[in-house]
């Protein structure tokens, strides 16, 4: 089937609220060499887009005024260096941005296939949320089934996804907070011990007391600011901080050197997409042979929201900001 | 050979200055299961043990009261449960204190042979300020041949040992230091280049130095205003070790670096943790540092020696920082 020249994107129309994203025609992308053209079916929207469209974060290449950094769909074209996969295949992909589209090329070592009874949808879901957790939980939390974990905002794709990981390496007790009852409940539900309303509770007390003091083993925060000493204060020994978010937007934060030092703490941060191609290559060699077979007995289903068509991309960002949502939310073309 | 019932050792008397160091008669420790009795010749003096001194750093629970974290000598008792050791050898060993004393227990899995070619002064600064070094930056922030490493303080006897091991494992070496004669010092032991922290910033210095990309790994034993400088020389996936703060603990942090880096930051002391954590450090010690020192790439740096009887006066000299090298007591 031949490829058509034009495509359907949603770009942005500069920086700003949701309002500044619009539909436009572009040129399909050729793939160039390591890379593959996917013919989008669903598009996951990250917090990453909302970021990048008022103008807080750009990517540090590739295409900027196109947001998505996840799909799902079928291979329609294979650039020089590819082989792995062949046109026709159906495959989800973390791509550096322009997913919100009809077309969209992605170096080959970023694209996986789609788990057993997964549809694009559900596939669509996975890639952003899961490099991010195995880099930040695996790698730098250096997580092993069975540790104590305590996950922070409990109910984001990050969240969730990191609480259905932790559940199929091992029994371990986790934590979690998020903003709401019904956020803690849902939440609870994924096999989480006690998920905290940090609204109208104190996770510190809460966790001291259900746990011990100092007990837990890694903290998956995407708060940062305040929360820095407080996580500190719940570490176990050779405990791990990873910091994978900076939602208080507070940038400079005092750390307790001595805690580092006496407890062996070890505290560090993680961003995905600042990756190199090769850096990505080895988290996906490193995290399919794990996760895949987990997808494929279907032990974590994305947890979804909301399906939008691809033209509702304004109304789904302005979803996204209430923070309301529990799960993921999704384009489809 | 019988051994004595009793021993000279030098006691903390109080807590306070180096004048409450004094000798006294002690009961020979007993080696318990898996621990060597080992006749001392020489210990080295280290940080934590002024710390103990002047009462700010406790021992930990079962550990001897008396100060010492390394020695060297002649193993003259074994309790069962020791292996790859017999009476009469030499050996190096990593203690949980004791070592300002005629003998010291330490268990089996901590002692390593003396590298051939070193006296048994030389070999007892090996054990506290090697096996701090081998954990922090090859174990804990994964040093590798090619990186650019910094470590502060590089006069020190941690920076003295950490110039040249990671110098010999292939890194690029950076340090800093408080004098031209110290910076000198460190230059010649194989860092690239030292930065007198007294006239330079280092921050700007290396910035420089590597095209702005930073350095891959920093062992930082100074702390407080340093701590924010590091995590803004550090390049992406950049390690910083702590692993003391002489200038303060607590530190206001860029997290934006932090997160955008992938940063991490580690630290640990050597004391609390566990005889198979020590013995693991033991084994990548003996497999990858041995051989270098053995080859003569690794030299230990003695500042001074005293006997034990002058302890004070080695705590003195340390606290004066004056010193580039290990001191050394020898019995």
């Amino acid at each position: 089937m031949p490829l058509p020249a034009e495509m359907t994107v949603i770009e942005m129309n500069g920086f700003g609220p949701a309002e500044v994203m619009r539909e436009a025609k572009r040129p399909v992308p050729q793939p160039a060499a390591g890379e593959v053209l996917i013919r989008v079916a669903a598009a996951g929207i990250n917090r990453v887009d909302v970021l990048q469209r008022s103008g807080q974060y750009r990517p540090p290449y590739g295409v900027w005024d196109v947001p998505g950094v996840e799909l799902a769909g079928e291979i329609v074209a294979m650039g020089p260096g590819t082989g792995r996969f062949k046109v026709g295949d159906q495959v989800c992909a973390l791509v550096i941005g322009g997913a919100y589209a009809e077309y969209c090329t992605v170096p080959e070592a970023q694209v996986l296939r789609l788990p057993k009874g997964y549809d694009m949808v559900r596939a669509a879901c996975l890639p952003e949320t899961l490099f991010t957790v195995w880099a930040g939980v695996m790698w730098q939390g250096r997580y092993k089934g069975g540790e104590s974990l305590l996950v922070h905002g409990g109910s984001s794709g990050i969240g969730t996804t990191t609480i259905q990981l932790a559940r199929a390496l091992g029994n371990g007790t986790i934590y979690a907070t998020a903003g709401n009852d019904a956020k803690c409940r849902a939440v609870e539900k994924l096999g989480v011990k006690r998920c905290i309303n940090y609204r109208t509770e104190d996770f510190v007390a809460v966790v001291n007391e259900l746990a011990g003091e100092r007990a837990i083993d890694v903290i998956l925060d995407m708060v940062i600011g305040p929360y820095v000493p407080k996580n500190q204060s719940l570490l176990a020994d050779d405990g791990r901080l990873v910091f994978i978010g900076l939602m208080s937007g507070q940038r400079e934060v005092t750390i307790n050197g001595s805690w580092v030092m006496m407890r062996r703490h070890i505290i560090s941060g993680v961003s995905l997409r600042g990756q190199s191609i090769e850096r990505k290559d080895a988290l996906r060699r490193d995290m399919e042979p794990v996760v895949w077979p987990i997808l494929d007995r279907g032990e974590m289903p994305p947890v979804i929201d909301t399906v939008y068509p691809l033209r509702d991309a304004v109304k789904a960002h302005k979803f996204l900001e209430t923070s309301e949502h529990i799960g993921k939310l999704v384009l489809t073309l | 050979m019988a051994l004595p019932a009793t021993m000279t050792a030098i006691e903390i008397t109080a807590p306070g200055g180096p004048e409450v160091l004094k000798p006294a008669k002690r009961p020979l420790p007993v080696p318990k299961p898996g621990e060597i009795l080992i006749k001392v010749m020489a210990a080295g003096v280290n940080r934590p043990d002024v710390a103990q001194r002047a009462g700010s750093y406790p021992p930990p629970p079962g550990a001897s009261d008396l100060p010492g974290l390394e020695i060297a000598g002649e193993v003259v008792a074994m309790a069962p449960g020791v292996t790859g050791w017999k009476i009469g050898d030499t050996a190096c060993a990593l203690t949980s204190g004791g070592g300002y004393a005629e003998y010291c227990v330490a268990p089996g899995t901590q002692a390593l042979p003396i590298p051939k070619g070193l006296t048994l002064t030389e070999a007892a600064s090996l054990p506290e300020t090697f096996f701090t070094v081998w954990t922090n930056i090859f174990d804990r922030a994964g040093l590798k041949a090619g990186e650019k490493f910094l470590v502060h303080g590089g006069s020190s006897g941690i920076g003295v040992a950490a110039i040249q091991m990671a110098a010999a494992m292939g890194a690029e070496v950076y340090a800093t230091a408080g004098s031209a004669e110290k910076c000198a010092a460190c230059e010649k032991l194989g860092a690239k280049r030292a930065i007198n922290y007294r006239t330079e910033d280092f921050l700007e210095v290396l910035r420089g130095i590597t095209d702005k990309k930073g350095v891959d790994v920093i062992l930082d034993m100074v702390g407080g205003a340093y701590i924010q400088k590091d995590i803004l020389l550090l390049a992406p996936e950049g390690r910083l070790a702590f692993i003391a703060f002489l200038g303060g603990s607590k530190a206001e942090v860029d997290f934006v670096r932090v997160l955008m880096n992938r940063l991490r930051i580690v630290g640990s002391t050597l004391r609390p943790q566990s005889v198979a954590a020590k013995a693991a450090m033991a084994k990548g010690l003996r497999a990858n540092i041995w051989p270098l020192i053995e080859a003569g790439r690794i030299k230990p740096v003695i500042d001074s020696t005293f006997p034990l009887a002058e302890a004070a006066k080695a705590h003195a000299r340390m606290e004066s920082s004056a010193h580039i090298g290990k001191i050394m007591l020898t019995v």
